[in-house]
């Protein structure tokens, strides 16, 4: 597996600092490895993805965390771009969005997100499903390669 | 002959005939079975539907004739629908009415003619059923007159009916086009619902998750990040305040009552800017105004929404450069009335963000404290007056805002419409 050799890497595309910031806290007291990195709209996650300046040295991620509603590039145009990507293509993308709507879930899965979640507003099971989210894609996900 | 006098209802009259949508449509065999009908109870070698047109005749049905219209000057049916009663002429050559007749002089050389007219519902004699013949003659028999009589009645009964229908089909017509606009308004609403509820969770997500940070720092005994969480609450409060103001601002923009009147540009660019004073004078913008068109016709609410959003959207967006500059123009614009724009040295935007920046809670870049109102209210008051909001760029090159706005009364539509998609 391959969080035994190192913690896992995740990118997350998040305009909202606070959210970021909570989901970072949340991850970082859950039980597993992890790694994070911040950008804030869909250019910046594809510029960090390619590794454009200023992502020169950044590693690939395993994971992609990101939220819809971004200035710039949305979640949704961000992820019709890394699914037609070869390069990009197979990394896992999670949708986090405060969004149930079922045009914004049918339009995700349909550009081929992996997994669709919507924050919690309840503090308890936002903190436990960041906490999951963790476990699920560092200690029971096998990743492509 | 002298041409015959309009009937006092004629605009009504042409307006029913071009509504029955029949001139110059092609021939139909229920109006061929009448004229035939006719032609063969008068035993006359000719039978017209002839409808009466602004300037000439043309017949939806003819036997006997080869021309399909003629000047309405040259036409007898001209006279026929002036009265409720046939029109018999028993030899148009001694008529005096008819003696120097075109149609009479050469071909088809007219003697005999009686027309009945085709009078609708409304009162509006549209054309004549008539029969007409070469030879003079010296009697018309009552019994002929009422026969030819009944089949105008059917001719009749078919123009109203294609009226009707095409009454029908404006009133479908106007009820789609209301109904699409309900759509529209529909759509928008919903999109604002949306929006309004992402934009409103947003900070719950944030505050309860701070608020739970502290308690469990206070119970533990921690008190090194207490601040940063109550101040992050304190914002994301402050955030939900704006938003709830901005969805509530939205919405009314379609909802009161407004008064439009006349209003001097200059007075409101000044008071709109006056109140950036301080904001203008910390970011060291030169503002510029150069008005071709003084006047604007609106309410004075929306205007100074409108010159205030797009100066509050310049100076969060297009004043970052070293020495940022705002010109406020107006130039006469051919169509609504008066263009305003304002035009930065800022960055510019990208040609595909254009347009999606006039929709509601759209940004294009993070942070500069605006919540993506602004733009929208600018465009649905636009549209309230009939003109539209866009924006011109070219990146690097700065930004130019447009607003078309009237420059005098103009009838409103009253239904609200933002089309941004």
């Amino acid at each position: 597996m391959h969080t035994a050799d190192r913690p896992v890497r995740f990118l997350l595309a998040e305009d909202d600092a606070d959210h970021a910031d909570l989901v970072m806290r949340a991850m970082r007291k859950s039980d597993v490895s992890n790694e994070f990195a911040h950008v804030r709209d869909g250019e910046e996650a594809l510029a960090y993805l390619r590794r454009q300046p200023p992502h020169e040295n950044v590693s690939r991620p395993d994971v992609i965390v990101l939220d819809l509603k971004m200035p710039r590039m949305d979640g949704h145009e961000l992820l019709e771009v890394i699914k037609v990507d070869p390069d990009l293509a197979m990394i896992p993308v999670v949708v986090l969005t405060t969004s149930k709507s079922e045009a914004d879930r049918a339009r995700a899965y349909g550009s081929h997100a992996n997994s669709y979640l919507v924050k919690p507003l309840d503090f308890q099971r936002f903190h436990e499903m960041i906490s999951q989210l963790g476990v699920y894609w560092s200690v029971w996900n096998e990743p492509p390669v | 002959m002298p041409a015959a006098p309009l009937p006092t209802n004629e605009s009504q009259r042409l307006l029913a005939l071009l509504n029955c949508r029949i001139l110059d449509s092609e021939p139909e065999r229920s109006f061929d079975q009448i004229t035939a009908f006719a032609a063969r109870l008068a035993a006359a070698p000719i039978a017209l539907i002839s409808l009466v047109d602004e300037s000439r005749q043309w017949f939806k049905s003819r036997v006997g004739l080869g021309a399909t219209q003629t000047h309405r000057d040259d036409a007898f049916c001209a006279y026929t629908i002036l009265s409720d009663e046939p029109l018999v002429i028993l030899d148009a050559s001694t008529d005096p009415r008819t003696r120097d007749n075109p149609l009479v002089l050469g071909g088809p050389k007219i003697r005999f003619y009686a027309g009945i007219p085709l009078r609708l519902s409304g009162g509006e004699a549209v054309g004549t059923l008539c029969v007409i013949d070469t030879a003079p003659r010296e009697v018309v028999p009552d019994q002929l007159l009422s026969d030819i009589e009944m089949l105008a009645a059917q001719a009749v009964a078919l123009l109203q009916l294609r009226l009707e229908t095409s009454r029908a089909d404006a009133a479908n017509e106007a009820l789609q086009g209301a109904l699409s606009k309900i759509e529209v308004k529909n759509d928008e609403l919903t999109r604002l619902v949306y929006t309004a509820s992402h934009d409103l969770k947003s900070p719950i997500v944030t505050i309860t998750g701070y608020m739970n940070y502290m308690l469990q720092d206070l119970r533990a005994g921690r008190d090194e990040e207490l601040e940063v969480y109550a101040n992050r609450v304190l914002c994301a409060a402050d955030r939900m305040q704006k938003n709830i103001d901005d969805v509530l601002q939205v919405s009314r923009v379609g909802l009161a009552k407004f008064e439009p009147e006349m209003l001097d540009l200059r007075s409101m660019i000044g008071e709109v800017v006056g109140r950036h004073q301080g904001r203008i004078e910390n970011q060291h913008v030169t503002i510029e105004i150069a008005l071709e068109a003084p006047d604007v016709w609106c309410d004075r609410g929306h205007l100074t929404q409108t010159l205030d959003n797009l100066i509050v959207n310049a100076l969060n967006y297009g004043c970052t450069g070293d020495a940022p500059k705002l010109t406020i123009r107006s130039e006469i614009d051919a169509k609504v009335g008066v263009c305003i724009a304002v035009d930065d040295n800022g960055v510019g935007i990208e040609a595909r963000h254009l347009n999606r920046i006039f929709s509601l809670f759209e940004r294009v870049s993070s942070g500069n404290g605006g919540t993506g109102v602004g733009l929208a209210i600018v465009r649905r008051v636009a549209e309230y007056y009939g003109g539209n909001a866009w924006a011109e760029s070219e990146p690097g090159h700065g930004s130019s805002f447009r607003v078309t706005l009237p420059s005098g009364p103009t009838e409103l539509e009253g239904v609200l419409v933002t089309g941004d998609s």
